[in-house]
């Protein structure tokens, strides 16, 4: 099992170095110039003082883009010097692996720093959804299963497929007119009350949920259709084998047969959902934190798409490359322990 | 019969030969020439009668014809005042001139420069204003007073609004992030984020020179103890010498004097604030910045000589010649105070006693080895001072008591140290700034979670915004100005067909620009016929005796002028006929011959330059880049490419290529290749906006025909004939 992790761990490493040039490549060819754009704006005022290719060098090298393609990667990397601008000096190390992440061209600070609210924000948020969501579906799902064909079982059948079919902008305006505007039960948007900075940390945990609960709902409303139609196809297959007839004809309770028996059958396939699940809370939701205002990554990440902010697109990139090759190694893992019969090392 | 039959055969072969002859004419291949790139002609002298005559010509001496073209005569020659001209004297020029009762002042003289340079504009057509809209700004009716402007965002009229009872809180929402930057909100960056430069200008106060709510630059007497008084020396330099009250106060009680207003001016004039991330050519303007900016701490010190203290409360900066008769240079006598650690760190100012020149102390430059390299200290001082919690003091009628990175809201309370300012003076205790989705702010105003929403534009958003108003019985309120700005059809006018004035004349006869503006903007909204805002001072000045043509649509006026220019053939170099042709073209002659122009053809290569018996002929067809995703595309789709008016009728091509708002502007008009610019031109037209938000309405250089400056300064790419010295000599 070490050999093999190990090993994993090699092929991630030669993975991510790979994808990382070939990303550093695709947005290199996008026509964004942070270095341009800044002469250009200290051109056009200046009235003709100040030279545009002398302030293009200048900020190419206080940037670290100048240089052929190559050389721009391997700084971004942090195994090539920026270039000095003081005679006498040896260039620098600041990238990758130095911890850089470069740095924001619309907010002006390391890529580190602007991260952290939003991710903090996402993982808060999607913790939450995916626990509620979770906990719904699987026993839903087993439900449906046990239940096939009855009425409650068509009739759930119905009300996720709407939740999975509708986009989930459209869902997210008509809970926010229903749930805030009509009823007013919830907030239309944000994640505080104006005016809360004075509250005790409890109160404002409280408030955090408040604003919290619709876009929770909408979520959990849009993944419901999945997850559920999934165990509930699973548990439908489990609870046709032999050993459940066995079980059930050993005078086993129902309770047992299903839970003991059928579930750990249905759950081989279904594990592999949960840990995906777990793995994407790292990810945000575009859709429900721009309507909803909240200061979520998958938001950040479309205002730096949106605004050729690449540094940020960059890093988010690897983050997920990274956390999508090692969450494919914790599935392996698990999936051996869950099934006896499967083994890495085999 | 038989001479019948003789007869008959003759008139046969004569027909028959007759058809033949025709036949042939018809089919006569039209035998086209290699483009011969030794054919284009190109300006060689590029020297502009600006800077030949500029400097002896004053407005009294200008005259203007009946369509309001300007000239002037000067050692009995008669010039045309071209673009570039006009633009640098409208700014350079304004001295009053001697024994004039007509100019009392440099604003009338101003003023007349800019009626004439915009009446030069409308003549030329750089651009298609198509509508300038209106903007409603709905508030809570429990705010008074609340006025805003193109020129007074609600960060700036909630200053001087008032709100009746205790504990008043007033929340003021963006769509654009909070990034915490709000000590200095264009630090390191080349624009500022509005919502950063909002929380900036509330923060910050006491500034030598502030916008009133008309957009007009005035001297603020709550910080000055006088006017300052502004002396042009002998060597041509200005000097302004600014006395600041004794009184003033930032927010932790600590006082202001001179050295709080001219730290950041010193600070970003140096190396250090480059390292920091930022420019470091803030006092570009002044005299010995070149010496004061190269200066990197080793040595002795080197003082900066146009800036000098001359005592506690009184500083002088001193002008450059370049700049010494500009009409605007009170607006780079523009300081604010800041606390001294913000920007210089543990260092200091320094004063030559004998010339009173203020330099920075070692401590400012001192250095330290870090990850390999030699930093500046202050450097990283400066970036740490500038964090909204560097527990450093504001100085203006409101102080950021807390910003929730996590939420991006940020928390005001009253600066009880402040006094007032042009603004007014701040009276609501809170002032609450969020994030707003444009999706649900009405519904976040209605339920009371925001208490202003500005910039409601827009037939249907303006009508549903009014509905909720009139409904509300007073519990809302609105507010609405006329946009400082318009949507436009700007081009590349040195390329292609819309290089020349008759083109971009017909384009403009040829969209209905009122029709347009009323349904784009539903109604509330107007067209102007220029580049100005009816709201400004000099348009005010001047509005009963500017002369534009509005360009009535019609196409026949359109033909008209293509006609009279010569666009009077078609791909044969034969005489065009509307009935059968369907593109006219000219015959080039002169600076037309440019090697972009030989060259050019439309997008679909349907359309380009042919040369035929030695004359070159241009077709008549526009490439144009419409941005994406964009109502005003849409619209353009139908009311002009595809509009018969505007092209089967009067002979005229029109291609759409989508793009994006980057790689139209940036890339095709401005032709960045960072932006994507493959080297061929290929864009005629594109369409975006301008706006006129800065009180300083200053074009100089933005004209110029000068080649080394042409790509980065040129707002149109329109080098007017008008301005070439060598068209005269």
């Amino acid at each position: 099992m070490g050999k093999y992790i190990l090993k994993r761990l090699f092929y991630i490493l030669v993975v991510f170095l790979l994808l990382s040039l070939m990303i550093y490549l695709i947005y290199n060819m996008l026509p964004v110039d942070k270095a341009a754009e800044q002469a250009k704006a200290e051109v056009s005022g200046s009235k003709g003082e100040l030279n545009y290719d002398e302030r293009y060098e200048f900020w190419q090298k206080q940037y670290g883009l100048d240089g052929n393609i190559f050389q721009r990667y391997l700084r971004w990397l942090g195994v090539y010097r920026y270039t000095p601008t003081k005679e006498g000096e040896k260039g620098y190390f600041n990238g990758l692996l130095q911890g850089n992440l470069g740095e924001s061209r619309l907010f002006n600070k390391p890529v580190s720093e602007v991260l952290v609210e939003p991710m903090k924000n996402t993982i808060f948020l999607n913790i939450f959804a995916t626990i509620l969501a979770l906990g719904i579906t699987i026993p839903l799902g087993i439900f449906c299963a046990v239940k096939r064909g009855s009425k409650r079982d068509t009739a759930v059948q119905v009300g996720t497929i709407v939740g999975f079919s509708l986009p989930t902008f459209i869902i997210a305006i008509v809970f926010i007119w229903l749930f805030a505007v009509v009823l007013n039960l919830f907030p239309v948007s944000g994640m505080a009350t104006a005016g809360s900075d004075s509250w005790t940390s409890w109160q404002k945990f409280w408030d955090k949920m408040y604003h919290l609960c619709l876009p929770l709902i909408v979520m959990t409303f849009t993944s419901l259709g999945g997850m559920t139609r999934y165990v509930r196809a699973s548990m439908i297959e489990a609870l046709s084998m032999d050993c459940i007839r066995t079980a059930r004809a050993k005078g086993l309770r129902e309770k047992v047969v299903i839970y003991s028996h059928a579930w750990r059958n249905a759950l081989i396939p279904i594990v592999t959902l949960v840990i995906g699940w777990f793995l994407s809370i790292f990810s945000g939701s575009l859709m429900i934190e721009n309507i909803f205002a909240l200061n979520g990554i998958g938001k950040t990440y479309y205002d730096a798409l949106q605004n050729n902010d690449n540094e940020i697109v960059l890093a988010l990139q690897m983050f997920y490359i990274f956390i999508s090759l090692a969450g494919n190694l914790i599935i392996d893992i698990v999936y051996g322990f869950v099934d006896p019969r499967v083994r890495v090392n085999k | 019969m038989r001479k019948t039959r003789i007869l008959s055969l003759v008139m046969a072969i004569v027909l028959v030969l007759g058809s033949v002859a025709l036949l042939a004419s018809c089919s006569k291949e039209v035998e086209y020439q290699e483009i011969d790139p030794a054919d284009a002609v190109a300006h060689s002298d590029f020297t502009s009668v600006y800077d030949k005559i500029g400097s002896k010509v004053t407005i009294d001496m200008v005259k203007e014809d009946a369509n309001g073209i300007a000239t002037v005569e000067v050692e009995g020659k008669t010039y045309t005042l071209g673009m570039d001209f006009l633009s640098m004297a409208m700014v350079y020029n304004t001295q009053v001139p001697e024994g004039n009762s007509a100019y009392q002042s440099s604003e009338d003289v101003y003023n007349e420069w800019w009626k004439l340079y915009i009446q030069r504009w409308n003549y030329l057509c750089p651009e298609i204003p198509l509508y300038s809209n209106q903007y409603f700004d709905l508030y809570n009716g429990k705010i008074a007073n609340f006025i805003t402007t193109p020129y007074w965002s609600p960060a700036d009229a909630v200053i001087a609004a008032t709100i009746e009872g205790e504990n008043t809180q007033v929340i003021l929402g963006s769509s654009t992030d909070l990034s915490g930057a709000f000590r200095s909100s264009s630090f390191g960056k080349s624009s500022p984020g509005s919502s950063d430069l909002d929380i900036e200008n509330l923060t910050s106060g006491y500034a030598t020179v502030q916008t009133n709510m008309d957009g007009a630059l005035v001297w603020n007497m709550d910080a000055l103890e006088a006017v300052p008084v502004a002396t042009t020396n002998e060597d041509g330099t200005l000097t302004y010498t600014i006395k600041v009250k004794s009184d003033l106060k930032f927010s932790d009680g600590s006082a202001i004097n001179a050295k709080n207003y001219i730290a950041s001016l010193l600070a970003n004039s140096t190396p250090v604030v480059v390292e920091a991330g930022a420019s470091g050519t803030s006092g570009l303007q002044l005299v010995g910045f070149k010496a004061f900016n190269a200066y990197t701490g080793e040595g002795e010190t080197v003082y900066f000589d146009g800036v000098k203290l001359i005592d506690d409360y009184t500083f002088s900066v001193t002008f450059t010649a370049d700049y010494a008769g500009y009409y605007y240079t009170m607006s780079y006598a523009s300081f604010s105070p800041t606390p001294l650690a913000l920007y210089l760190g543990e260092g200091d100012i320094v004063v030559n006693e004998t010339t009173k020149a203020c330099g920075l102390n070692a401590a400012f430059y001192a250095t330290e080895e870090k990850d390999g390299k030699t930093s500046y200290k202050t450097a990283a001082q400066i970036l740490d001072n500038l964090k909204w919690n560097s527990n450093l003091p504001w100085s203006g009628p409101y102080v950021v008591s807390n910003y929730d990175e996590s939420t991006l809201t940020a928390t005001l309370t009253l600066n009880p140290n402040y006094t007032k300012d042009v603004r007014g003076k701040a009276s609501i205790d809170k002032i609450i700034y969020i994030k707003q989705v444009s999706e649900t702010q009405m519904d976040m105003f209605t339920k009371g979670e925001l208490d202003v929403v500005a910039g409601i534009t827009g037939g249907t958003d303006t009508k549903n915004a009014l509905k909720i108003v009139e409904e509300s019985n007073g519990k809302f309120k609105e507010t609405h100005y006329d946009r400082a700005g318009y949507g436009k059809l700007g081009f590349r006018s040195d390329y292609g067909p819309t290089s020349m004035v008759e083109v971009r004349q017909a384009i403009m006869y040829t969209i209905n620009r009122p029709e347009f503006a009323a349904t784009f903007t539903g109604g509330y909204g107007a067209v102007v016929h220029g580049p100005y805002y009816t709201g400004s001072a000099a348009y005010k000045a001047v509005k009963d005796e500017i002369k534009l043509n509005q360009y009535t649509y019609s196409s026949d006026n359109a033909i008209k002028v293509l006609t009279d220019a010569g666009w009077i053939y078609n791909e044969k170099g034969e005489e065009f006929n509307p009935e059968t042709d369907a593109v006219r073209y000219k015959k080039l002659s002169g600076y037309e011959l440019s090697a972009d122009n030989l060259n050019f053809k439309s997008i679909d290569s349907k359309y380009k330059t042919v040369k035929i018996d030695g004359s070159y002929y241009m077709p008549l067809a526009i490439n144009w880049y419409g941005t994406q995703p964009n109502d005003v595309t849409d619209q353009l789709v139908t009311a002009w490419q595809t509009n018969p008016n505007a092209t089967t009728a009067i002979g005229m091509y029109i291609t759409y290529t989508e793009c994006d708002f980057n790689g139209g502007l940036y890339g095709e008009l401005y032709r960045y290749e960072q932006y994507g610019y493959d080297g061929t031109p290929k864009l005629n037209a594109v369409n975006f906006a301008t706006g006129f938000t800065s009180a300083i309405y200053d074009y100089s250089f933005n004209w110029t025909i000068n080649p080394d400056m042409y790509d980065q300064y040129q707002m149109a790419f329109i080098a007017d004939e008008a301005d070439f010295w060598e068209n005269y000599n």
